[in-house]
């Protein structure tokens, strides 16, 4: 995204939320607060799968990560809320460490990290349902938040940081690594780009994030347990929310995490599982017509209306 | 350990799975000439280059650059340590303009970390200059035929500031015309910037004529080693190409 | 633990073990042929599963002739799918990993699409039917004759599926395809077609499954994923395409699970599938090169 129009746009926008408050209803709010969630979200998730090409299935191990250490924090030990956030932030950074260390310090097959992240989502899920100190599969009450307002700027800003990250990464020395490993790892290695410190520092920092928008949320829900905590759901539509608006892009997260979000959010008045069917078949739609996502919509869009050249068809473009 | 070597490899080993691609390999690069590594396909040439570069483990032997061992660091270190390297396919950053291919190998190769972008860019330039892609600097790779791109990979191979220099058959490809300007680019490597180069070839007289050293190699092992003379009158080496009918002259 | 409770988990395993190496050949076949990770595979399965059940419940259909009905529209179900979904994304000339993007989405949609009209049409209820419960006496067990029925199903197709690959044109073209694409398109193999097949025969194993699984297994509309998840297991495990060490993982994993359920409780039985994928992937990915993306 270029040029002062977009730049004013995005401004009108961030001012637009944080002022809605003062005059949205208790709705608008809790719609924003898990629109601005899954925008952190997919965010988050496009920091690294988007820019090394490994797509993380199980990426929401540390959304139940940071759900738990806060619960634990809150309820457990009785400690302020705010250091629960931190201490989520603390243990999934811990985590993503440790999984990085084992599984980024290879060369592993694309496919196989996916599986493997859902896999350890799934053990780490089935452990915790089986620790009576946290409830086991009952889980943990926590007290509530004051005012739905705290998650609401929580998550704004932290949807508006990983944004702003994204872009500053993006068009920084280590995103030109970072891009470079995209297209071709070992050609990146022989150019002396670490290829083992890329991808381990952007995995860090793609869980690290995650983590406090759990912390939030469990607060938020005033409740946890490990089905919600860990569900597959969060994993996956951090994944189709990236891809559907352009993994890879700065906006392509926000894009996809709006629209899906909006267009749950619109079908939900009708039976669960039909919204989910007209969601799915919407979704095949999309991406049958336009596999780059959003962003590759945008970006045809874009050139013809101000007929400019088509856009290359290189890998990994933005 | 000799003097004043650039590169020395002691009885190199390697195996996958059950087949041996590199056996006993020993040879020593005096620094600041041309030396061509030849041989059959399969010869283990490309092999060798990917051990120096620490993208394969060896099983056996050592490789000393500098009189410093290179055994077990990473791709990236050797990278930084000096040795450049580009690939039989040509495989520049497709994603990437010419100058930020260049550019890659200038932040993280040359580790240029207190250039600034404008400076960096202007170093970048000046590869690109040299190797005669100026004009490309800012053209998508993608939009780049197969000679200008294999000449970009060459750049950011160059902008990593290299001691010596690996090219993987860096004229696959080049129709008739294109050779010489190549060939003129690897001669000014040698005389303008000092840097030592390691050709891999199977255009045979394009070696024999711009190297001062060949390496042969043949099923994994050095068959040869000697000045271009040498290696055409060398029995063997006519053998192991054209069999025993065809050994007669090479070059 | 004395000897029969000892050759009981070991039945039991085995009976898994040949289910879910049924679903993961069905899968390996997919993925040969097409290099694609079908993560919907296992609904295809549920699917399969609850055909048979309600034409037995319905009808009094036998699960033995539902068992063939199922393959058949099952294969018919996984070469539309492929015709729809896949076709339209080789058009868009991706790149690899473009496309692997591209499909994943696509296949999850279908995953959440076929799991929500199964919610939606049949409930959450569990389902289970009664047949050929009666125990059947094999020296100091008694096992019910519908597990019985359901290893031997298990060996007939895996020997029909290996026999078919080794001696027929199409098991050679097929086989051909997965190991080199380029070189059996060269070969004038039509790639296209022998990708539908493979997609269809495919398939029809995981209706094959399903079906077979509605006789000894509760079946509810999410028991697809969870298949989709111990099959990928038993793929990885087991090598991709091959089909020995596909149905020795199967049977591995599936002794493993009968053990664990046994020692552990039943909670653990799923998670030592888990562990035992992780550990693998892992393992492999530092020692082996064939876990490792390609240096060229």
């Amino acid at each position: 995204m270029t040029g002062a129009p977009a730049k004013g746009v995005i401004v009108a926008l961030v001012a637009l939320l944080l002022m809605l408050p003062a005059w949205g209803s208790a709705y608008a709010i809790s719609f924003l607060v898990s629109v601005l969630l899954y925008v952190a979200l997919a965010g988050s998730w496009n920091l690294f799968s988007g820019t090394t090409g490994y797509a993380s299935l199980g990426q929401g191990l540390f959304f139940g990560l940071g759900a738990y250490a806060f619960g634990v924090s809150t309820v457990l030990l009785k400690w302020h809320p705010v250091v629960g956030i931190v201490l989520a932030a603390a243990v999934s950074a811990v985590a993503a460490v440790l999984l990085g260390l084992v599984l980024l310090t290879t060369r592993i097959r694309v496919a196989y990290f996916a599986i493997v992240m859902l896999g350890v989502n799934e053990v780490v899920k089935t452990v915790v349902a089986n620790i009576k100190a946290v409830g086991s599969s009952s889980g943990l009450t926590i007290p509530p938040l004051s005012t739905n307002l705290i998650a609401y700027y929580f998550l704004l800003f932290l949807a508006i940081g990983v944004t702003a990250l994204s872009y500053l990464i993006k068009h920084s020395r280590w995103g030109l690594g970072l891009k470079a490993i995209l297209a071709d790892e070992v050609a990146a290695e022989v150019t002396g780009v670490g290829t083992v410190a890329h991808k381990m520092a952007m995995f860090v920092l793609s869980g690290t994030l995650i983590g406090p928008a759990g912390a939030m949320i469990a607060w938020y829900w005033s409740y946890i347990d490990p089905y919600i905590a860990f569900d597959l759901s969060v994993s996956f539509d951090m994944v189709v929310m990236s891809i559907f608006g352009g993994v890879g892009t700065v906006m392509g997260p926000v894009l996809g995490a709006v629209i899906i979000s909006g267009v749950k959010e619109a079908l939900s008045t009708s039976i669960p599982q039909f919204h989910t069917i007209i969601f799915g078949v919407l979704v095949l739609g999309l991406i049958l017509w336009c596999p780059g996502g959003l962003m590759q919509v945008y970006r045809i869009l874009h050139r013809r209306i101000t007929g400019g050249p088509r856009p290359a068809r290189s890998r990994g473009a933005q | 350990m000799s003097g004043d070597a650039v590169l020395e490899v002691q009885g190199l080993d390697v195996h996958f799975g059950g087949v041996q691609a590199l056996r006993n390999l020993s040879f020593t690069i005096a620094p600041g000439k041309i030396i061509g590594v030849m041989g059959p396909n399969g010869a283990g040439k490309t092999t060798l280059f990917n051990l120096v570069t620490g993208v394969y483990r060896p099983s056996a032997g050592r490789i000393v650059f500098g009189g410093r061992p290179l055994q077990g660091l990473s791709p990236a270190r050797i990278a930084r340590a000096g040795i450049g390297r580009t690939f039989q396919s040509g495989r520049p950053f497709a994603n990437l303009t010419a100058l930020e291919n260049v550019l890659v190998g200038l932040y993280y190769g040359a580790d240029v970390r207190r250039a600034g972008a404008t400076d960096a860019k202007r170093r970048g330039q000046e590869v690109l200059d040299f190797v005669g892609l100026g004009k490309l600097a800012d053209r998508p790779v993608a939009s780049l035929n197969l000679t200008e791109r294999k000449i970009v990979e060459l750049a950011r191979a160059l902008a990593t500031r290299p001691r010596m220099l690996l090219l993987d058959e860096p004229l696959a490809g080049f129709n008739p015309l294109e050779l010489e300007p190549a060939i003129r680019i690897v001669r000014r490597i040698r005389d303008e910037l000092g840097i030592t180069v390691m050709w891999i070839e199977h255009i045979m007289t394009v070696l024999m004529e711009t190297c001062e050293h060949l390496i042969v190699l043949h099923h994994g092992e050095k068959l040869a080693e000697g000045t271009p003379g040498e290696i055409a009158a060398d029995a063997a080496v006519g053998d192991a190409y054209f069999g025993k009918k065809g050994a007669t002259k090479l070059g | 633990m004395d000897v029969t409770t000892f050759l009981q988990l070991l039945l039991f395993g085995v009976v898994w073990g040949g289910l879910y190496a049924l679903i993961a050949t069905g899968l390996n076949l997919i993925y040969g042929v097409m290099k694609i990770l079908n993560i919907a595979h296992g609904e295809l399965m549920m699917l399969g599963a609850y055909l048979t059940y309600w034409l037995f419940t319905l009808w009094h259909v036998s699960p033995l002739i539902s068992l063939p009905l199922a393959a058949v529209s099952m294969f018919v179900f996984g070469i539309i799918m492929q015709k729809l979904l896949i076709d339209p994304l080789l058009r868009h000339n991706l790149s690899m990993g473009e496309f692997e993007n591209a499909t994943l989405i696509v296949f999850f949609a279908v995953l959440l699409i076929l799991q929500s009209a199964a919610l939606l049409l049949w409930t959450a209820d569990y389902r289970v039917i009664s047949y050929a419960s009666h125990p059947v006496h094999i020296g100091p067990l008694a096992v019910a004759a519908k597990r019985l029925i359901v290893v031997l199903v298990v060996l007939l197709v895996s020997a029909a599926m290996y026999l078919g690959l080794q001696h027929t044109l199409l098991g050679k073209a097929i086989r051909a395809v997965s190991q080199d694409m380029t070189t059996a398109r060269l070969m004038g193999i039509h790639v296209k077609r022998i990708g539908l097949l493979g997609f269809g025969i495919g398939s029809a194993l995981a209706g094959i499954a399903g079906s077979l699984a509605s006789t000894i297994y509760v079946i509810t509309p999410t028991v697809g994923l969870l298949f989709t998840i111990k099959a990928f297991t038993v793929m990885v495990v087991g090598g991709l395409g091959s089909q020995g060490g596909t149905l020795l993982a199967g049977l591995l994993l599936g002794v493993l699970e009968s053990f664990a359920s046994f020692f552990m409780g039943a909670e653990y039985k799923d998670l030592s599938g888990y562990v035992v994928l992780i550990a693998f992937i892992v393992w492999k990915s530092r020692t082996s090169s064939a876990f490792v993306s390609e240096i060229k």
